[in-house]
């Protein structure tokens, strides 16, 4: 009965809040054999979701290990990769 | 948030927020920039580029056209300023290739649209902008690969110099595991998967034969002998691969590289003098039947037709 209706130009529908989604919180990018940790108090209480993509093709001179990705209360660490890769953290 | 602004849905979900990002569409690929690799054995492989252009890191959601097919997002890569080559897989030989669409944060693209409605960051940077379309999922879920893609090998191969072709050994290797998932989709799914499960399985195959040009007696050669011994390892590198049909996700498996690599050794005596041998290589894979990066897959789907 209530919510938030946005429109595009044309009139047609561009976003609800009947809609699900899950929103962007941070991007960013881990090399191999690096590591990182962060801290998002806005996570404080939502669901969070983590992905991770990788940068280059697997080498043939060693395993191409993915990061760990563990989430501790609102902080975001990653560890353990040994490839270069992509860190999206999405929250709802 | 002691200021800003914040939408939820009646699950409390946040849908827009001051403090995060929408995801919007910047860009829909229709079909692959480049077919890099198009190969029909081994269950079919296609390496497909898609050029993004985009003004910060994308995130693709991609299209499975074919029921049949196993497809995953093996990488994406910046190819210059504000240009991303975003790299897909697929099994079978299907022409078929899927859509991309490219989301990313309101910095990525610039709306044409005149008016909308605008969401700011604290440091002044679009949160959400009305005028893009707006990221909304219809479900995800995170998946498993089965921890081996092929876990028996059903005939032999040739032991000789990698002998046997690609379209025998092929049918050794074809993966046949995946583990089913159901979940509701809509009748044009999009799917954003990250492929980082990967396995590799390969399979010995040794022959050896004796030739004596003298006499033999009680099993020894009396004359000059010759012991010749083959070893040809055919191997399989495969990736992380999703698959769908009504309402199911398979999570399985996509044969991704393939080669083989031989030894030949040859020891001959006459009086006890002489060896000899050879070798050869189709490419080693640095580890042996051996799966890795199996934890969960992230899975979100998406409607593609609300963007087309």
């Amino acid at each position: 009965m209530y919510g938030l209706n946005t429109f595009k130009a044309n009139g047609s529908l561009s976003y609800s809040t009947d809609d699900v989604t899950w929103n962007q919180v941070d991007f960013f990018m881990v090399s191999g054999g690096g590591s990182a940790s962060y801290t998002y108090p806005i996570l404080s209480g939502r669901e969070v979701l983590t992905a991770q993509m990788l940068i280059n093709a697997p080498p043939f001179t060693r395993r191409a290990l993915a990061h760990t990705i563990t989430v501790s209360g609102t902080t975001v660490s990653v560890s353990g990769g040994s490839e270069d890769a992509y860190i999206l953290v999405l929250m709802r | 948030m002691s200021y800003g602004f914040i939408a939820t849905n009646n699950s409390n979900q946040v849908l827009i927020s001051s403090d995060t990002r929408n995801l919007h569409l910047i860009q829909k690929i229709s079909s692959p920039t480049e077919v890099t690799v198009s190969i029909d054995v081994y269950g079919g492989i296609r390496v497909l580029r898609y050029r993004a252009t985009c003004n910060v890191t994308p995130v693709p959601f991609f299209t499975m056209p074919s029921t049949s097919d196993f497809y995953g997002c093996t990488r994406v890569t910046s190819a210059g300023t504000g240009l991303w080559d975003i790299e897909i897989l697929k099994s079978g030989s299907a022409s078929a290739y899927p859509e991309v669409y490219v989301f990313a944060d309101p910095r990525g693209a610039t709306p044409t649209d005149a008016y909308g409605m605008k969401v700011f960051k604290d440091d002044g940077t679009a949160a959400f902008d009305s005028r893009l379309s707006p990221l909304a999922i219809t479900g995800g879920l995170n998946l498993t690969h089965p921890s081996n893609p092929k876990p028996t090998f059903p005939y032999g191969l040739n032991s000789q110099h990698c002998n046997s072709s690609a379209s025998d050994s092929s049918g050794v290797f074809i993966p046949t595991e995946y583990n089913t998932y159901s979940l509701s989709l809509p009748s044009k799914p999009m799917f954003y998967y990250p492929s980082l499960a990967q396995a590799e399985r390969e399979g010995t195959y040794t022959s050896s034969e004796e030739e004596c040009d003298g006499v033999w007696v009680k099993g020894n050669c009396v004359g000059a002998y010759r012991y010749y011994y083959w070893n040809s390892t055919y191997w399989c590198f495969y990736r992380g691969g999703i698959k769908r049909s009504t309402n199911t996700v398979y999570a399985g498996w996509m044969c991704a590289d393939y080669g083989c690599n031989w030894t030949y050794t040859r020891d001959s005596s006459f009086g006890g003098i002489g060896t000899g041998g050879d070798g050869g290589s189709g490419g080693y894979f640095p580890y042996s039947n051996e799966t890795i990066n199996l934890s969960a897959a992230t899975l979100i789907v998406g409607d593609a037709s609300r963007y087309d």
